[in-house]
């Protein structure tokens, strides 16, 4: 081999090595990025789910005297043990179709609880007041974009803030 | 892109000269080390770049069930919290503080903030979100106060 081939073979040598660091730098670099932005878009998906559950816990708990409301309060919980907490396509699509009907009934049983509420005369507690309560712990929802700088897609300034 | 820069100074930094300095022949060896610096650099470079997409979906989909439990809970505690401060704020002031608090301190960026993961977006070793924890405490104890049962 010349000594020109054996330079070669170096250069070739020395530049591979330095691809393969930096090559993987940016797998980790990619990964993290995307558990950030899956962080994110996991919880502002269930913040509402679990509103749902919590205000259910109280409803059943207070005696409210209502077979509709507690047959509705069922239907909830029905819907939401059939969630699974992955982003697998199937499951994404599933929980939209079930997010719709949550939303319906809930909306239902918001109105049957201000029937019940009437006598104290009080502000309503509609399901709007709830969804805006979500609005503010998670920001608005947004789906999973597959552009290169995800990091960037921001919606309110606490997530501005906070990555 | 400062980020970058220190990444670029950690990759040629003190620890790759060792196994040159073992060469007798020290001009040689400077030349040598010029040429790998040089192609290294090159290389890393063209790394760095490469392939941006490969991992971003598979770091999504690990993210995303941690962020989806969190965000559940957070939503479970404002669910009872705002119920009981709809129906016993008037009378019950600590109440109606801890859940004006509740709503500041569990908003995601909060929750999901730099200072409360690791390098790695993992929780701290416990697996246990410390504002989470707070605040599940605090909301059991109205719940028992109120007699509010967990189905």
């Amino acid at each position: 081999m010349s000594e020109f081939d054996e330079l070669l073979n170096l250069e070739e040598e020395f530049y591979k090595e330095g691809y393969d660091e930096g090559h993987n730098e940016n797998l980790k670099n990619n990964f993290l990025e995307g558990k950030q932005f899956g962080l994110q878009v996991g919880f502002q998906r269930f913040v509402l789910l679990g509103q749902m559950i919590g205000i259910c816990d109280v409803l059943d708990s207070l005696d409210l005297n209502s077979s509709a409301l507690s047959k509705n309060v069922q239907s909830v919980r029905t819907l939401i043990s059939q969630v699974e907490m992955t982003n697998d396509d199937e499951n994404v699509e599933e929980l939209g179709k079930i997010m719709i009907k949550l939303k319906n009934k809930f909306r239902t049983i918001m109105i049957s609880f201000q029937r019940i509420m009437k006598k104290e005369k009080r502000e309503p507690f509609t399901f709007e007041v709830i969804e805006e309560i979500s609005r503010i712990i998670a920001g608005e929802v947004q789906g999973f974009v597959e552009d290169e700088d995800v990091t960037d897609a921001k919606t309110t300034q606490d997530q501005a803030q906070a990555w | 892109m400062s980020n970058q820069e220190d990444i670029l100074d950690d990759v040629w930094g003190s620890d790759s000269d060792s196994e040159m300095i073992s060469n007798e022949n020290a001009g040689y060896s400077r030349d040598l080390q010029k040429l790998r610096e040089q192609h290294n650099k090159r290389g890393y470079l063209d790394g760095i770049v490469s392939s941006k997409e490969v991992n971003l979906q598979q770091g999504f989909n690990d993210g995303f069930p941690t962020g989806a439990a969190i965000g559940f809970e957070v939503g479970r505690l404002m669910g009872v919290l705002q119920i009981l401060n709809y129906k016993y704020g008037k009378e019950n002031e600590q109440l109606k503080k801890d859940y004006e608090q509740a709503l500041k301190d569990l908003k995601i960026g909060n929750m999901l903030s730099k200072n409360i993961f690791d390098a790695e977006y993992k929780l701290p070793d416990d697996g246990k979100h410390p504002v989470l924890e707070e605040w599940k405490a605090k909301v059991s104890a109205y719940s028992a106060e109120y007699n509010i049962l967990r189905k």
